[in-house]
């Protein structure tokens, strides 16, 4: 076990290059220039643009911080490979570099906001978990019931329907049509308190739900044929045979084997849900990391969309480990694989 | 959570009651079980009769779909309804009925006094469970049994079934066990509760010929030991000869010809029961000479012929045959065949094939020649 998961770590490296490659690339053509764009409509002298070039390592420095020019007078642009060196050198100190526009540690924007993030997505997961394998259970245990009938069709119009459009109906719903109903309990405006903390869980109800709604629609359908699946194995009927009840064999024989898939694709989707809902957190005006990347992209503010990406992707490697490790609880099959691996 | 439904049923097992004056261990009267599909009903049991009492062994025979199988699953109360439906006959195990039982009795009877051996070991354990965990589970249902209590007994029904080092293998999982291992343990799990009556739907089709062997001995030993009845489920006649007291040979849902082994051996009369024997490969047989198989198919269970459900294949059916369900021919002995011309002692003799097997009590020529 100890040596699949150093394996799988290790595997983590070229996979974490290959993505922060990628977006290092992507940044520098993207058309727009991010200092500029700080200045606003206001014209900057260009004395102040190569200070700030500087200060975030674009263009190539002596030891005192001050900017080199070629034999033109022109100021020399750190070369991509030598930016990219310097950013896996920050990293490796816990330093993502400095946000353009704010000119805060990225570190310090991204740890104030992922907290957000994470806590939706626990939510979310929840909601996922509890509705989606009810919902399966249910549809799969009273199979062609009128039960069975309504998950399917809701879990059809949940698949078809984008999280950006649901999270607007529902706000319509909750928060205008029945706003003398809810009392706005569902549905306003994010209030924080004097420290900056959420004043209440029930503003998660509606982002989360929204959050989770097409992957509750996906759990509940694997839940559905993966228990009805398993109902019909050979060992179900032994059980059967054994004397056990039918609610016995369910709860006892079918229900581990048919979670083991269900579990896998939840334990993905939280890592995706961990990396930001950028559609709900911007139609909820959620203060994660999503919404945050999504404003750093409109203004080219690249620290802070590298950050961010680099976060995400450690937590998605991370949760994909966690998941195979925890497939392999479930499934004693498995097991024995991760220790062959080891002899 | 998982303990859910493992509390010990306080009701006496119905294998401590004595059976009624003039009833057998198990009853099986005319029973049919009809599954309404969308294609038509599917007659898959259609009229089924036998006796059994304890320490015998019945040998139900009969080709894939003969109703073999359903008929056990009936008795055990494990077809789903809908789509079957028993359309009549009963079950009477120790006089009472399995057919009117309640759920719950009949899970109290299930595994307990009647317990079934399936087909394929390779997918009837449950994979991610112990087999100390899947065997305990039966006596702990039905005995009453601690965890501890259930598993040190567990070790022991390897230890007789004849798996080494049970007291490491109860740990481990179904995958960690070869297919004659696997088959053993279900032998293990069916036999925990000391059941009376054991099923064994084709315990060994899905196993190595030098397995099946084994595995048919150990059914047998421990019959020996615990006194249990046995109904043996296969579709090769060869596997019944050595063990069955009586054989029931089964087409489209219905008997043919029931009898004593010997009987279904020496004295065959039915047309089908001709052909099966004449299928069994002869061990002195010339190896380029083929067999003698049974042309055709068996008919659809949904549309069964007017007449005798063999005679589309039947090589000896007249226009009698096409047109009218044949009689029961009973002998004196209780041996019973459903053939027009079954009655016709010419007819039998002159086409019924002749067995090289030995009859006991017949004086063995030399071993190797024949058996």
């Amino acid at each position: 076990m100890a040596k699949y998961i150093v394996r799988r770590v290790l595997q983590f490296i070229p996979v974490f290059l290959g993505v922060t490659i990628i977006m290092f690339l992507l940044q520098n053509v993207v058309p727009g220039d991010p200092i500029k764009l700080i200045a606003g409509d206001k014209a900057m002298s260009p004395e102040a643009e190569l200070a700030i070039k500087a200060d975030h390592g674009l263009v190539v420095t002596d030891e005192n911080g001050k900017p080199q020019l070629d034999e033109n007078g022109e100021p020399i642009p750190t070369p991509l490979i030598q930016q990219y060196f310097n950013y896996l050198n920050g990293l490796l100190h816990g330093d993502l570099g400095t946000s353009y526009k704010r000119n805060l540690p990225v570190t310090e924007i991204l740890l104030q906001k992922y907290p957000y993030t994470v806590r939706l997505a626990l939510v979310g997961i929840v909601i996922e978990a509890i509705i989606g394998i009810g919902a399966g259970m249910i549809s799969a245990i009273k199979r062609y019931s009128f039960w069975d009938t309504l998950v399917t069709l809701s879990t059809s119009i949940l698949v078809a329907m984008p999280a950006f459009w649901l999270g607007m109906l529902l706000q319509l719903f909750f928060g205008v049509l029945c706003k003398n109903w809810t009392n706005g309990a569902f549905y306003l405006p994010i209030s924080f308190n004097a420290n900056g903390e959420f004043q209440d869980w029930v503003y998660y109800i509606l982002p989360a739900f929204t959050l989770a709604s097409v992957s509750t629609a996906y759990t509940s359908r694997i839940m559905r044929s993966q228990l009805l699946e398993v109902m019909n194995q050979d060992y179900i009927r032994t059980a059967r045979a054994k004397g056990l009840s039918r609610k016995a064999v369910i709860w006892r024989h079918a229900l581990k084997n048919a979670l083991i898939p269900v579990v896998t694709y939840i334990g993905i989707d939280f890592g995706v849900m961990l990396s930001g809902a950028i559609l709900t957190e911007t139609v909820f005006n959620w203060p994660g990391i999503g919404n945050e990347i999504y404003l750093a992209i409109q203004q080219r503010d690249w620290p802070i969309v590298m950050g961010g990406v680099t976060i995400i992707v450690i937590v998605v490697m991370v949760i994909n480990l966690l998941v195979d490790i925890s497939y392999a609880f479930l499934d004693p099959r498995i097991r024995l694989g991760a220790s062959n691996s080891k002899n | 959570m998982f303990g859910l439904g493992l509390k010990k049923r306080n009701k006496t097992d119905l294998r401590d009651t004595p059976i009624p004056e003039g009833h057998h261990l198990l009853e099986v009267n005319d029973l049919k079980m009809y599954f309404h599909t969308q294609d038509g009903v599917v007659k898959a049991v259609n009229g089924v009769s036998y006796t059994l009492d304890r320490g015998e062994t019945l040998g139900v025979v009969g080709e894939s779909g003969s109703g073999k199988s359903v008929t056990s699953l009936t008795i055990m109360g494990l077809i789903d309804m809908p789509p079957g439906k028993v359309e009549g006959g009963d079950v009477l195990y120790r006089g009472k009925s399995l057919i009117n039982m309640s759920e719950a009795e009949l899970e109290s009877v299930r595994g307990n006094d009647i317990a079934m051996i399936f087909q394929d070991p390779m997918t009837s354990l449950n994979p991610v469970y112990t087999i100390g965990r899947q065997l305990s589970e039966g006596m702990r249902l039905h005995k009453g049994l601690s965890k501890k209590e259930a598993l040190d007994r567990s070790v022991e029904l390897l230890r007789m079934v004849g798996i080494p080092n049970a007291e490491q293998r109860v740990k481990e999982y179904p995958h960690e066990f070869s297919g004659g291992m696997r088959q053993r343990v279900m032998i293990a799990m069916a036999l925990a509760c000391e059941p009376d009556i054991l099923i064994a739907d084709e315990p060994t089709t899905a196993l190595d010929v030098t397995i099946q062997a084994q595995i048919i001995e150990l059914m047998q030993e421990l019959q020996h030991k615990n006194g249990n009845a046995i109904i043996m489920i296969t579709h090769d006649l060869g596997v019944v000869a050595d063990i069955a007291d009586k054989i029931m040979v089964m087409y489209a849902g219905s008997p043919v010809e029931f009898g004593s082994a010997l009987e279904i051996f020496y004295e065959p009369m039915h047309p089908y029961t001709w052909g099966l024997n004449r299928s069994i490969p002869k061990q002195v047989q010339d190896e380029k000479k083929p067999l003698t198989p049974i042309k055709g198919n068996p008919p659809s269970l949904v549309d069964l012929p007017d007449g005798c459900p063999f005679s589309p294949r039947c090589p000896y059916a007249t226009d009698l045959c096409r047109t009218q369900k044949p009689p029961t021919h009973v002998t004196k002995t209780g041996h019973y065949s459903k053939c027009h011309y079954s009655n016709d002692e010419q007819f039998v003799q002159a086409n019924a094939p002749k067995t090289n097997r030995v009859k006991p009590g017949d004086i063995v020529p030399e071993r190797g020649v024949d058996a």
